[in-house]
């Protein structure tokens, strides 16, 4: 795996997803009930029909139950997720053993369905020591005892990860215990804005984790996109995206209720760039563009305008980034994206004088950099 | 007839003499028809009923477990009193003397990772089982007459019935805990938690000293030891390879995913070193 592409309520999402697959951008794509139908309904290709499209060239599919996504407040956009057969009682009922035991089984069994890994679910973890935390590790435990070989899934809210790292320490330590074959790891935030409201102390405990975790089996990053970059430097073998800010964000506000027929989200048409490890918006590319070409060019280069064109732009740059960090070994690794943040430190100043653009280095880089670095100096790096 | 008397009656013993009276627990050697054993008991106190039961279904997985290096339970669990004042259960009788009293000089590697393998061979059993000791130290580590090593006190029964909790509702002994201990709910220890405990008898033994003294404060005793502050090996053994250094720390590392999971990964590690 490197890059993966998280699933959307776009009807785009087979096709660009397949054309990124097709173009080797993409390894393959993360299914969800929350975006995606079982089957076909009118304008949305269902998931069998999605995974039947992805095994038929070859690439990775992965159904996420997003059972943390029931925890997040205000959920309440069931208009896909209602169809699929989750739960053996009311949706999110986890009380019991049993409830448990019913859940798991009844996500295991859609997963074979499409012909997918086993991925345990989730429960949303504000801190990771208290009675949901005991809850999740009893959650994944029973997915292990399914199925030895599956995946395990820690979700966790911002302030989660931030947590003090004794106790954020220790919590991983159990679920570590289990030894699933692999991880899935979501960082949850309020509102799936770009850039995120990220803070060096998240960073710092994604690191920590995925350092530990990824010792023993791969690690992925959930909707990570290029907030999962410490993370890969860490040892993440992949990372979530798509064109979509609910794709590269795991945030609350993608789950409220709709109102009906009304698509919600947005197209995301800024332009990344990779010497800014970072975007701009159309009009703020445009300005770059034109007062100074030459800056553009090397920060970029700026694709064609167009959603389309934003996103293969960006998946080539995560491609990249990702497949150089993997190239190298952790304290490598972690040099490089130290030095790339550091270069980007010292090209934001310039673009946003240019451009006025309100977010600069302090939200792009900054909590990154300073998370990565708390975690090198762990390291004695 | 005292509580003591009783236990000996149930489990068909007969008193030799008392090797350990405490408020909470009491140890005496005792002899089945010929054959030397030690008799534990603890006093329940407010202990829930469940707890009891739990407890009886420990005191019967640690005496299914088979190892050279774990010290063997020789009955069930027996109860005294209605309701319950105490529980009482039977162990082999050990020769040799606690680890304890091995401590100080440095001891040589090859010394070292004898003990420590033997060790986590006793802990590998248990964790097999699902069982995690919560209590290594020092005091809990036989050595045998004839050079071999015993895990013992998994105290199973004593933990389960709350008769020695101390820091977060977890048992342990100051400067030989893990830093789980200091965590509840899903953090609480593990057997990457006994793998500390490994690595703590296992810089002891090389240095002279455990990693994190308690030193009477107790404030500063849990600061260090949830960041597992400690001087570093290598400044009391200059001479150990970077090797042998990065498997003790590995031991003591602060995030338990990054320790040897458990005592069958440490043991692997420890051949592997060989």
């Amino acid at each position: 795996m490197s890059v993966l592409i998280e699933a959307s309520p776009r009807n785009a999402f087979p096709s660009w997803t397949l054309e990124a697959v097709g173009s080797g951008d993409a390894q393959g794509a993360v299914i969800a009930p929350f975006e995606v139908p079982p089957t076909d309904v009118p304008h949305h290709k269902g998931a069998e029909a999605m995974a039947a499209a992805l095994h038929d060239v070859g690439a990775d599919v992965w159904f996420d139950p997003m059972t943390h996504g029931l925890q997040m407040p205000n959920v309440g956009d069931f208009r896909f997720y209602d169809a699929y057969d989750l739960w053996p009682g009311p949706p999110g009922d986890l009380w019991t053993p049993a409830d448990q035991e019913g859940h798991v089984r009844r996500v295991f069994a859609v997963q074979d369905h499409l012909g997918a890994r086993h991925l345990g679910p989730a429960i949303l973890l504000h801190h990771p020591a208290s009675e949901t935390s005991q809850s999740a590790l009893e959650l994944s435990h029973t997915a292990m005892e399914l199925d030895d070989q599956c995946w395990l899934s820690i979700a966790g809210t911002s302030a989660c990860w931030s947590s003090a790292a004794s106790a954020l320490d220790a919590h991983i330590g159990a679920l570590a215990q289990l030894e699933p074959a692999g991880w899935f790891l979501t960082v949850a935030r309020h509102i799936s804005i770009l850039p995120g409201d990220a803070s060096q102390e998240e960073v710092y405990g994604l690191c920590r984790t995925v350092r530990a975790l990824s010792e023993y089996a791969p690690v992925y990053i959930s909707h990570g996109d290029l907030a999962a970059l410490p993370a890969v430097a860490a040892g993440a073998t992949s990372l979530g995206t798509g064109w979509d800010p609910r794709q590269r964000v795991c945030g609350f506000n993608s789950y409220v209720a709709r109102d009906p027929g009304a698509e919600g989200g947005s197209w995301y048409t800024r332009p990344t760039l990779r010497g800014l490890l970072g975007s701009l918006k159309p009009n703020e590319a445009a300005i770059l563009n034109s007062r100074d070409p030459a800056l553009a060019h090397r920060l970029g280069p700026l694709p064609a305008p167009g959603a389309h064109e934003a996103f293969n732009r960006h998946l080539e740059i995560l491609n990249e980034v990702v497949s150089t960090l993997e190239g190298l070994d952790l304290q490598d690794a972690y040099r490089w994206l130290m030095d790339a943040y550091q270069n980007a430190q010292g090209e934001w100043p310039r673009v946003v004088s240019i451009t006025g653009t309100p977010q600069g280095a302090e939200s792009w880089i900054t909590p990154f950099q300073a998370g990565l670095g708390r975690y090198g100096a762990d390291e004695g790096w | 007839m005292t509580a003591e008397e009783e236990a000996r009656q149930q489990l068909g013993v007969v008193h030799v003499a008392d090797m350990k009276r405490g408020g909470q627990k009491h140890v005496e050697r005792v002899e089945r028809g010929t054959e030397a054993m030690v008799m534990k008991m603890v006093i329940l106190g407010t202990s829930r009923p469940d707890a009891l039961e739990r407890a009886k279904r420990e005191v019967e997985l640690l005496a299914s477990l088979s190892s050279d290096h774990v010290v063997r339970v020789e009955s069930r669990l027996v109860t005294i009193g209605a309701p319950p004042e105490a529980a009482a259960w039977l162990e082999e009788h050990l020769d040799g003397d606690d680890l304890t009293q091995h401590i100080g000089s440095p001891w040589s590697w090859d010394d070292t990772v004898q003990m420590a393998h033997q060790v986590a061979s006793g802990l590998a059993v248990a964790h097999g089982k699902g069982v995690v000791h919560r209590d290594l130290s020092t005091n809990n580590v036989r050595c045998l007459a004839g050079g071999d090593y015993k895990v013992m006190d998994f105290g199973f029964a004593r933990f389960t019935l709350r008769s020695a909790l101390t820091m977060a509702g977890q048992p342990g002994t100051p400067g030989l805990h893990s830093p789980e201990h200091l965590q509840g709910y899903s953090g609480s220890p593990t057997p990457a938690s006994d793998v500390f405990g490994v690595g703590i008898l296992m810089y002891a033994a090389l240095s002279g000293e455990v990693p994190i003294p308690y030193r009477g404060d107790e404030a500063d005793y849990i600061r260090r030891l949830s960041k597992v502050e400690y001087v570093g090996l290598e400044v009391h053994r200059p001479d150990l390879s970077p090797e042998q250094l990065a498997l003790v720390a590995r031991c003591l590392h602060r995030q338990p995913a990054r320790r040897y999971h458990n005592g069958t990964r440490l043991v692997q590690g420890l051949e592997t070193l060989s």
